[in-house]
């Protein structure tokens, strides 16, 4: 600490101590004996601590949050009444920005500072939304200092042991309802990781204690917000709707070549060889439709795509199959007397088809329609299911932790 | 005290114009010495130093708004048991008073003239309702005792010189009013509202640089 | 949404934007991800063959 003359005299062992916060600071701990004391005339109480910690934050040392400096005052550890945890609680001063705390427990960090907009909540509700956020009832609790050690702006032995604390969250926001029977004061709060907390106070963050658990205003997977995801899901979606209507719209499906086939005209031939079209543009779908009239019956051909000019041939085949019936007073059908062969990438050039058929005893004929350009509809689904891995993802992984951060809680709206 | 009048300190002679319209109090700039006239209404100013701490407002800063502005002549510091309050006497339009109460870098501003009370004191509690009127109610946010009160520069109408009186701080949404309770009298009280620092617009303040 | 909130989609944003960039490419080169009709390449250094030696060895 620097640049202060303001100076109180303990009252127990009489050592003159410098006062950093000056006429402000209206408690503190004597820097040689650890008395704690309050500096008014009407304050005659003398604490003493069983027990000590050291300022992971040293007292009197700077940090910038927000843009803003703060020194840290002092630190007092508390420890609830009811489960007998403890946690600690730095108390940070700017002259231009009043006091906050720097609340640390289990390494977790939140930043807490006094607001004057009061949110809009009964004194028994368990539950507001304040600027959009929906905050709950985590926790009530009284606590007891078990340690202080530093500068303080009120005399934070005698507040906290007389104050009903409720402290609402709506990750990484909070507020804290401090409220006695002198003093209602509410503070608003945001969790800090301990990288920001180090960084802010230009130190090792291997100093800070290691974080353990889960942090009860921890926001999840970073900084992600619910209705981010939802509006930018939504946005996304929209976006590849409009780009498959647009691709699904644009698609040529131009017909490059139609035929009719009959197995009389094979003769001595294994195959029937299309005559060549020439397809257009860059790299492209191509779809195959193969007709047979069939009835109970099946057909089949092997097709060879062949590029004239690069000699490359594409091998597929295609069975068509339809049967239909009168069972149990029900008439059924299965299969289709027409089948689809899609073919993807196919460059641009001058093609025929060889069809080699396999005729079954009823099937003689078959016809044959390519079509350059067919967009396709699968792709769409697919696309929306891996868009959607993130959200649901995230949702789910959101809920587990939800549920893992309340389970700390007696107000859990979930079951367990 | 009117304006324009000159008052000399009974103590180092130094002659006092006063600015404000109607002064209670004026702190000499030369010893310190308060200059006061008793109207027989309240009690005698104590004696007390201003104490030193990091407000960052000081006589002679200036609030400038755009359609006034507003000059800090005197100061009224409050130590209460858990806090501090500095009332800022703010001089504007040729001799107009108004009090910009000031702690931990929250601000209120109360352009009104002190009232009396008539509601119920019993009211007046850390979570109580206060119904100031039929539209408004406030919610008490603390009682705190006065136990030092300091002044500096000159101050306008008040009351309070004595410690050892109550202030009750009730608020709803920016809507904050002051109450001043003293034993057997009159609870008197001040209404205004809550403000930011950043739209009071202060100039000519204390830099602080070791915070920047 | 604000700058802040695109700030924590940082990471969806990237995957939508390589899963979309990979929509658009697919259809502009035709391709289709999950074909059901299976296709073989052969190549027969520009010589013009019209399908003879065919083995016959997609049968239903």
């Amino acid at each position: 600490m620097s640049g202060s003359s303001y100076t109180i005299a303990c009252p127990k062992c009489q050592t003159v101590n410098t006062v950093r916060g000056k006429a402000m600071t209206l408690a503190l701990t004597c820097s040689s004996c650890k008395t704690y004391f309050g500096v008014g005339k009407w304050s005659k109480d003398l604490t003493t601590f069983g027990t000590s910690y050291e300022p992971v934050l040293p007292i009197g040392a700077k940090g910038k949050i927000d843009g803003k400096v703060y020194e840290v005052m002092g630190l007092v550890v508390k420890k609830e009444q009811k489960y007998k945890y403890d946690w600690r609680e730095y108390i940070i001063f700017n002259p231009f920005e009043g006091y906050a705390f720097l609340s640390e427990y289990n390494g977790h960090w939140n930043m807490v500072w006094p607001v004057d907009d009061v949110p809009p909540l009964a004194m028994s509700a368990s539950d507001f939304v304040d600027e959009g956020f929906h905050f709950r009832l985590f926790q009530k609790y009284k606590a007891k200092v078990i340690y202080a050690v530093g500068e303080f702006f009120f005399d934070v032995v005698h507040i906290t042991e007389t104050t009903f604390n409720r402290e609402f969250i709506a990750p990484p926001l909070l507020f804290a309802l401090e409220k006695s029977d002198d003093s209602v004061l509410w503070c608003k709060g945001e969790y800090m990781t301990p990288s920001e907390v180090a960084s802010a106070f230009q130190i090792p963050v291997s100093k800070l204690p290691s974080k353990t658990g889960m942090g009860y205003t921890q926001p999840m997977m970073g900084k992600i917000k619910n209705g981010a995801v939802v509006s930018f899901s939504i946005l996304v979606f929209i976006f590849l709707l409009i780009a498959q209507m647009f691709f699904s719209g644009s698609a040529e499906e131009k017909v490059v070549y139609q035929g009719n086939f009959f197995q009389a005209d094979l003769k001595d031939q294994k195959f029937f060889k299309t005559s060549s079209f020439t397809l257009e543009g860059g790299s492209k779908s191509l779809e195959v439709v193969v007709v047979a009239p069939l009835l109970n019956d099946w057909f089949f051909a092997e097709f060879s795509l062949i590029d004239e000019t690069t000699g490359t041939e594409t091998i597929f085949t295609k069975d068509v199959e339809y049967y239909q019936g009168y069972e149990d007073g029900e008439s059924w059908s299965e299969g289709s007397t027409k089948g689809e062969a899609f073919l993807s990438q196919i460059p641009a050039g001058k093609y025929h088809i060889n069809i080699y058929p396999e005729f079954s005893t009823s099937s003689h004929e078959f016809s044959l329609t390519v079509k350059r350009d067919v967009a396709a509809w699968s792709n769409f689904w697919l696309t929306l299911l891996m868009l959607s891995v993130f959200p649901i993802g995230y949702f789910i992984r959101r809920n587990w932790m939800e549920k893992k951060r309340w389970s700390e809680s007696d107000y859990s709206p979930y079951e367990y | 005290m009117k304006r324009g009048d000159v008052h000399s300190c009974p103590s180092c002679n130094t002659l006092h114009t006063v600015t404000l319209i109607e002064s209670s109090l004026i702190v000499c700039k030369s010893c310190g010495t308060y200059i006061h006239e008793a109207t027989g209404d309240e009690n005698t100013p104590e004696q007390s130093k201003m104490p030193d701490d990091w407000t960052f407002l000081k006589i002679g800063s200036t609030c400038e708004l755009p359609q006034q502005t507003f000059h800090l002549v005197g100061r009224c510091r409050l130590q209460l048991r858990n806090d501090y309050k500095n009332f800022w006497c703010a001089e504007y339009g040729r001799g107009k008073c108004l009090w910009i109460a000031e702690s931990f870098g929250s601000f209120s501003i109360f352009l009104s003239a002190w009232e009396k009370f008539a509601g119920d004191p019993a009211q007046l509690r850390a979570g109580a309702s206060v119904k100031m009127s039929n539209e408004l109610k406030l919610i008490g946010e603390y009682v705190e005792k006065c136990e030092g009160i300091s002044f500096a520069g000159e101050i306008g109408a008040w009351n309070f010189f004595t410690p050892g009186f109550f202030v009750v701080q009730a608020s709803a949404t920016t809507k904050t009013s002051f109450f001043f309770l003293e034993p057997k009298k009159n609870v008197s009280f001040l209404s205004g509202e809550k403000i930011l620092a950043e739209r009071l617009n202060f100039k000519n303040t204390i830099e602080w640089n070791e915070w920047k | 949404m604000n700058l802040d909130d695109l700030k924590g989609l940082k990471y969806y944003i990237g995957y939508a934007a390589a899963v979309m960039g990979f929509f658009i490419y697919s259809h502009m080169v035709g391709w289709k991800w999950f074909n059901p009709t299976h296709t073989e390449k052969e190549h027969n250094n520009g010589t013009h063959h019209v399908g003879g030696g065919r083995s016959y060895m997609y049968h239903k």
